[in-house]
């Protein structure tokens, strides 16, 4: 075997780089394009500056509005954590969303000790998309924070996500999300890894170009006007990409913050894993191309270059990607034989320091985080994010696209499936 | 040992010798000077002759009634002071019976004779604004009996006390009636202040006094007045068998505990919207001044509780009465109304119905659809409350309390409460209800003579005269058992008895012949004449070890030593 591997990068070192390009065209088209945009805009190109954070009351009144579905246990560290804040919000609006345990009586104590200011319960579940709407209805902040009842937060966290609303350009900030539960099982970890990478790294890179796309439904502030003027959220799945977009159509500018932290758990086992990522995936491409298809379309009203590029960037890189790894693994085998492991496993050796280099850039560039301990799960991580999970991420695609089965989704209410745009 | 009062003369008219012996040796103790006379005629004349602060007359005199020395003296029209005359009589319906002439007497005594009761009243002011004032007999007390009843009450043979009375109630002793009459339903919260009322039945001749009377006798009807009766001789029935230390007892406490037990039954909250604490008691107290004595009985295992209610209570003014009401949690304003949301499934608005609302339309205010189907288009997930005053809303009104004697806000959760209960005697209460302060321990160093064996006062009373005129000194020692209490429940009440006796006796082996022993109920008395208080001690210390020690039951005998002066005091 070892003779083998031997005789393999020996015949690989031997190629002309013509050649190498013809083997690993894959590599080269879809994965290190996508490194470099990570690598260099992150190293090179100038954070747009953030207005400095005020340490008193912030300009305008902020209120925090949560939206859960029986969270009895959660609400109350999840207000408490609010209290803690170095910028207390000026309000917090709670919903109940059809809670079938005692969580609109847990409200009302809250309501009670002074601990938030308003409380509705409702006796069905609408989703998490009306119930924020319904906190915004009785929100008399101009900028309204959306958080969700089951994460924790820094004590700077609201303080610096609504910092850059000082410029009146921006319409919405996103938080950075990190995972709290990294050393539940080893499919948290990964997810650590992945988060660091796509989301504080990844947005970081998206920040410098302009390019946010999803202010995350469990951290992010609104400017109130703007929310207001897209309606808020829209009914059904992935209303925070939905509600993204919405605000990116109208010209606004959205923004990461990499140092408003937010923690959350995730998924701990692979099945909840892949039914998340099923669902997220599928809203995503009907989001993206089925809702606000528009931005595509050069002869819209709404269309704009950077909008087309952003949307085709995740096209190619997420959608094409995915899709173009079956066929090239099987030319691989049909062209080389046996040899094509080979090829994979240098190829997945190359990607490998990739994400080591990707992943010392993304622990350097997120504060407060403690990247070492996660060093010896890269090669883990390496495999299963590209191979995967994305398989997992072209049967999500497949799926939506062939059975649009986003509309049979669990997330939100049948109610609400049944009649949504 | 004089008191600020000073020194008074008193008379005192008594064939009996015994309560000559007492009175006498308590009150020189006490540094009055006493003239003792058997008959009523050298009693006149020695009233002719001086002038006495007190006179204590008996009653039944061997030569006249008590009444009679006194009338005569009146109507002699005898100069100077007139005394405080004192009726002493075991019969005090007889003497108010004697109408005109028992009217003469300041105050009535009942027999047995409490001697203390008697110490008080000659050192009381009362004495002294008498002999001022009462310059003419015409002004003197008349006896508190109810003259001017008619009707059936007037068949029964009762001393009714009405209430409320035209006389001064300071000069009123409850004691020497058999019965309250209540005509005035606004009065009856003072009538406790009036001494051993708490201790009679109350009769309602109102019908508006409730549970609080113990009759109501506004609508008599065939039967009533055997009721009455009988009613009236069951609270007198147990009315004996107080101790006169909860009798005389100006506690509430003690009061309400004699209550329970004279009334047979149990004090027993009602509501009472009347009442500022909502309820009231079947007694004719202040139920907020009962509850917290009731409160202080319960910890102190004389009465058993039983849970009535919890009621609210305001910090401001104690107060029960409150409008209990929502309230909104921003600006406590009652002013909510109720209003169903809207969840519009398409667009994910979520607001109040009059968001929507245009006309009989529901418009979505997001996207400006029409919503035409309840259930496809839109549902009503649940109901919030909008506050008219401030315009706030939430689904959580706050409960909030209004006192509506005060005006004082309390939010729900802030309330305080009080628990309200009724309370039955209990077996430590009853046993305290007959054995008076002994029972707590609480009389360890205040012997009283009212307590002391009639022997034992007549040997008390020679040995007193002994040490005033030949300075001989004397003990008198008494002995507690604090054992017995719980020794009885353990080996049954005769062993402990015939344990105590052989205690005693053999006790009184070990002592000097001269010794006088007494057994008595409470306590056990030995007077030793001749010896000083510490050689008793040191005598009785051993003695008692001697004792105790032939004993299978340990009673845990202790006793006090009293010298010649402690016993004046």
């Amino acid at each position: 075997m070892t003779g083998t591997i031997a005789q393999a990068l020996d015949y690989l070192t031997a190629q002309s780089f013509a050649s190498l390009l013809k083997l690993y065209w894959f590599v080269i088209i879809f994965e290190i394009p996508k490194y470099f945009f990570s690598f260099l805009l992150v190293l090179l190109v100038r954070r747009p500056d953030v207005p400095v954070a005020e340490s008193g009351p912030g300009k305008g009144r902020v209120s925090v509005l949560v939206a859960g579905h029986s969270e009895e246990d959660a609400i109350e560290r999840c207000v408490l954590g609010m209290r803690e804040q170095s910028r207390v919000p000026d309000e917090i609006i709670v919903v109940s969303d059809g809670s079938t345990d005692r969580m609109p009586a847990k409200l009302g104590e809250l309501l009670r000790r002074g601990l938030i200011d308003q409380a509705h319960s409702t006796e069905l579940r609408a989703g998490k998309s009306a119930g924020t709407n319904m906190a915004a209805r009785w929100a008399k902040g101009d900028i309204v924070v959306n958080i969700d009842c089951d994460c924790s937060f820094d004590r700077h966290a609201v303080r610096n996500v609504i910092a850059p609303l000082a410029d009146p350009e921006v319409v919405a900030v996103s938080g950075n999300i990190l995972v709290r539960n990294e050393q539940a099982s080893l499919i948290t970890t990964f997810q650590a890894i992945e988060y660091l990478i796509t989301i504080s790294l990844g947005k970081q890179a998206a920040d410098r170009l302009g390019q946010v796309s999803c202010v995350s439904g469990a951290f992010g502030a609104f400017r109130k006007s703007a929310f207001e003027a897209v309606g808020g959220l829209d009914a059904g799945g992935g209303e925070d990409l939905d509600l993204t977009l919405a605000l990116r159509r109208t010209g606004g500018k959205i923004r990461f913050i990499e140092d408003a932290i937010c923690y959350t758990d995730v998924p701990e086992t692979l099945t909840a894993l892949v039914k998340q990522r099923f669902r997220w995936e599928r809203d995503a491409v009907h989001l993206r191309y089925r809702k606000h298809g528009e931005l595509l379309n050069p002869f819209s009203r709404s269309f704009r270059l950077s909008e087309a590029i952003h949307e085709l960037e995740f096209l190619g890189f997420n959608v094409l990607a995915a899709a173009v790894l079956p066929f090239y693994i099987l030319w691989l085998f049909t062209q080389y034989g046996t040899f094509a492991f080979i090829v994979l496993l240098s190829a997945q050796a190359g990607l490998l320091l990739l994400d080591c280099a990707t992943f010392l850039i993304a622990a350097y560039a997120t504060p407060k985080v403690n990247a070492m301990r996660l060093i010896p799960y890269l090669p883990g991580y390496s495999i299963f994010n590209s191979v995967y999970m994305r398989s997992v991420r072209l049967a999500a695609y497949l799926q939506e696209w062939v059975f649009k089965a986003s509309y049979r989704d669990t997330y939100v209410p049948d109610k609400v499936h049944q009649v949504r745009g | 040992m004089i008191k600020a009062t000073g020194e008074r003369r008193v008379l005192l008219v008594e064939d009996s010798s015994i309560t000559q012996d007492i009175v006498h040796l308590v009150l020189t103790q006490r540094g009055h000077s006493v003239d003792i006379f058997g008959d009523g005629a050298s009693a006149l004349t020695a009233l002719r002759e001086h002038d006495y602060d007190v006179a204590l007359v008996d009653y039944h005199l061997p030569d006249m009634t008590g009444a009679d020395v006194v009338s005569r003296y009146v109507d002699s029209g005898a100069g100077g002071k007139a005394p405080y005359f004192v009726a002493i009589t075991g019969d005090v319906k007889a003497l108010l019976k004697d109408t005109g002439k028992s009217g003469r007497f300041d105050r009535l005594m009942p027999k047995p004779l409490d001697i203390d009761a008697v110490c008080d009243l000659v050192e009381s002011e009362e004495v002294d604004r008498d002999s001022t004032q009462a310059a003419t007999p015409s002004r003197r007390v008349e006896p508190a009996r109810e003259r001017v009843l008619d009707g059936p009450l007037a068949e029964l043979d009762l001393a009714f006390l009405s209430w409320p009375t035209s006389q001064d109630p300071s000069r009123l002793v409850a004691g020497d009636h058999d019965a309250i009459l209540v005509s005035g339903a606004e009065s009856l919260p003072t009538l406790w202040s009036l001494s051993g009322a708490h201790l009679l039945p109350v009769i309602d001749m109102t019908g508006t006094l409730g549970n609080a009377s113990d009759l109501d006798a506004s609508n008599m009807r065939f039967g009533d007045v055997e009721r009455i009766h009988d009613l009236v001789h069951a609270f007198y029935d147990r009315r004996m068998q107080v101790h006169a230390d909860l009798v005389r007892s100006g506690d509430l406490s003690d009061k309400l505990l004699g209550r329970i037990f004279v009334s047979g039954g149990q004090l027993q909250p009602q509501y009472d919207g009347d009442s500022k604490c909502l309820i009231r008691f079947n007694a004719p107290v202040d139920p907020e001044l009962a509850m917290k004595h009731l409160d202080m009985l319960a910890a102190d295992r004389l009465v058993e509780i039983d849970f009535f209610d919890r009621m609210h209570v305001c910090g401001n003014c104690a107060s029960s009465r409150f409008n209990v009401r929502e309230e909104c949690t921003a600006c406590h304003s009652s002013q909510l109304t109720e209003e169903s949301y809207i969840h519009h499934f398409r667009c994910a608005f979520q607001g109040p119905e009059s968001d929507f609302r245009v006309g009989d339309d529901l418009i979505c205010p997001k996207c400006r659809r029409e919503l035409a189907h309840f259930g496809r288009d839109y549902d009503r997930p649940g109901l919030m409350v909008l506050c008219g005053a401030c315009g706030a809303a939430t689904s959580e009104p706050a409960v909030g309390f209004l006192c509506t004697d005060c005006g004082h806000k309390v939010d729900g959760d802030a309330i305080q409460t009080r628990d309200v209960h009724s309370a039955t005697l209990s077996d430590e209460g009853l046993r305290y209800l007959k054995a008076g302060a002994s029972h707590l321990g609480l009389s360890d160093r205040t012997l009283r003579f009212s307590d002391l064996p009639l022997d034992l006062i007549v040997t008390l009373n020679k040995a007193a005269r002994a040490y005033n005129e030949g300075g001989t000194p004397f003990i008198l020692s008494y002995f507690a058992y604090d054992n017995e209490r719980d020794a009885t429940v353990e080996f049954g009440a005769r062993q402990v008895a015939q344990a105590r006796k052989v205690f005693f006796e053999s006790l009184g082996q070990n002592v000097p012949e001269a010794a006088s022993l007494q057994r008595g109920t409470a306590y056990d008395y030995i007077l030793v004449p001749g010896v000083t208080p510490d050689e008793a001690r040191t005598l009785l210390e051993s003695a008692s070890r001697v004792a105790a020690a032939a004993l299978r039951i340990d009673l845990r005998s202790h006793f006090e030593v009293l010298g010649p002066e402690d016993i004046a005091s």
